[in-house]
């Protein structure tokens, strides 16, 4: 999704404003303290009445990829998002969710947290990305739970990071459910905390986690990423790391835990520097020792 | 008609990052438009040469110069050297993980190349490098060579690892979009078995770090190493120039 293309979105939120909600028919999308008031049984994900965030809940088979978009464009605004997605069975959707500045703005903050619930047999592509100034504080805290049978796929990328980043999503996979769980992150001057968790709860199901982290510009990175079998189930955890920067720090730690003797986990984990030997093969096609870095970095992060 | 020197270097000698002394004055001319062969065994300094005159860090030239086009390229970076019209295919490339050899082509191109990619068709969305047969690399540093429309196009060992039939196909390409525009070429072999579909007007030998000998008959050359090896090239009183 291009953050141009704004009125493409389904849910579009500016500041604490919310300036477009579409009307899908097989969708229903309410601002968050609207579903709270309008569906009691939401409020066993809101908790207390949320101020802002988006409800969408997937009734049937929509016929385009959902958008979501959220911006900050004023100086020091807090928002605070709670949002809920829920996807009804059998349906296969692609989300796409922006969040970002669209203008230089100076401490800002973005905190988000919601729950993404994906029923029985549906397929979720979602693909989540973040664009921000540096001088803001960004915290996307999520929690996916997939029925049995579910899939998902999800990406989380931020190309432009700001000063305080921290990403926290935990998935639980009913029986037969699949995650594949991505982040991708080329940090500069940021403090990022990530601490990703796979609980693989049912019977066949699976999990694959992969990090892509970038340590550039005094840049101090910590990762967890964790992949629980309580089943008899099978899940990987691959952490790489690149440091670009001398300044900068990196901590990566997976851990896998097996409560199941039938279970398989397996975690793999790297931090490494920019190969030389790539850097002067660029460098021989004519491209700068900056612009070869760049492109390093663009396949580093496109997995 | 006499022919312009594209690229000399005189009494060059270098050594690796660590110090080690690889090549021990070497002197070298291509002219213009010309069709160069360096010949040698394993270890000689081909290869290092080749990376020598494109800037790579990994070696010092500590003493000598490089001139190419009339500049001198000693302490240039690659890129400038790129720029002003060399080229490089390697051996072993090495593999540039999430970027398809299409995005590089593309990058490196000048101007509207996407006929020529046609011939890479089967791997131009993969990655550069990633799992490519030993004709795909090939294939691929040719068409990166041939996208920078080089003065000097140098070709480190395009002969190892290719079946007969992609050895043919390449010297084909080569002959018709580098030499044929008069294109000067150095082509690097250990077993020469391209030469003959080349036909390079000169020939030369490379042992420990230097040339020992040369010929406009290549298959001299060939003839005498195929008899006696590389190490009666040093004393080849018939050859020696």
């Amino acid at each position: 999704m291009d953050m141009k293309n704004v009125n493409d979105a389904h849910f579009w939120q500016v500041d604490h404003r919310i300036k477009r909600i579409a009307d899908v028919k097989q969708v229903e999308i309410l601002p968050s303290s609207s579903a709270w008031e309008k569906y009691s049984w939401s409020r066993k994900y809101f908790g207390e009445k949320p101020l802002e965030g988006y409800f969408v809940w997937v009734k049937e088979q929509p016929e385009i990829p959902l958008q979501t978009c959220v911006n900050i464009v004023g100086r020091n605004i807090k928002q605070k998002f709670r949002n809920l997605l829920i996807v009804e069975e059998g349906l296969k959707i692609e989300l796409q969710g922006f969040c970002g500045n669209i203008a230089a703005c100076f401490k800002g903050s973005h905190r988000a947290s919601g729950n993404i619930i994906i029923k029985k047999n549906s397929n979720v592509i979602y693909r989540h990305y973040h664009s921000w100034e540096p001088d803001n504080v960004v915290e996307p805290n999520y929690e996916f739970f997939l029925e049995e049978n579910a899939k998902l796929d999800y990406v989380y990328k931020t190309t432009h990071t700001p000063k305080i980043l921290s990403v926290r999503n935990k998935i639980t996979c009913l029986r037969n459910a699949k995650v594949s769980i991505k982040i991708l992150v080329n940090c500069q001057k940021t403090q990022f905390f990530t601490e990703d968790t796979v609980v693989l709860k049912g019977e066949g199901s699976s999990g694959i986690s992969k990090l892509r982290l970038i340590a550039g510009k005094e840049s101090s990175i910590k990762a967890y990423s964790r992949m629980f079998a309580q089943s008899a189930s099978s899940g990987h955890l691959d952490c790489q790391s690149l440091v670009t920067d001398k300044g900068s720090t990196v901590k990566l730690v997976p851990e896998v835990v097996c409560d199941n003797k039938e279970a398989q986990v397996t975690h793999e984990a790297s931090i490494g520097k920019i190969s030389e030997e790539q850097l002067n093969y660029l460098r021989t096609r004519g491209l700068t020792k900056e612009q070869a870095i760049n492109l390093i970095i663009s396949g580093f992060l496109r997995i | 008609m006499k022919s312009k020197s594209l690229l000399k270097i005189t009494n060059l000698h270098a050594t690796t990052c660590e110090g080690k002394k690889i090549i021990k004055g070497v002197e070298l001319t291509i002219e213009k438009g010309r069709v160069y062969a360096l010949l040698g065994p394993n270890g000689s300094g081909k290869s290092s040469l080749a990376h020598i005159i494109l800037g790579n860090p990994k070696y010092k030239v500590i003493k000598g110069k490089i001139i190419f086009g009339g500049k001198v390229l000693n302490g240039l970076s690659p890129e400038k050297r790129v720029r002003l019209g060399l080229a490089i295919a390697y051996q072993h490339p090495p593999v540039v993980k999430g970027v398809p050899l299409k995005v590089l082509l593309k990058i490196i191109s000048e101007n509207d190349f996407e006929d020529k990619f046609k011939i890479a068709s089967k791997f131009l969305t993969r990655d550069v490098n990633s799992d490519y047969s030993g004709g795909e690399k090939k294939l691929s540093e040719l068409l990166q060579i041939l996208s920078l429309k080089p003065k000097l196009a140098i070709f480190d060992e395009p002969d190892s690892g290719l079946d007969i039939k992609n050895l043919h196909n390449l010297a084909d390409i080569v002959n018709k979009e580098l030499i044929s525009k008069n294109t000067s070429v150095l082509v690097i072999t250990h077993s020469g078995k391209i030469l003959e579909l080349l036909n390079p007007d000169m020939t030369s030998v490379m042992v420990e770090g230097k040339i020992v000998c040369g010929s406009k008959n290549y298959k001299d050359i060939l003839k005498t190493i195929n008899k006696y090896g590389y190490e009666k090239c040093k004393r080849c009183p018939f050859l020696a120039s």
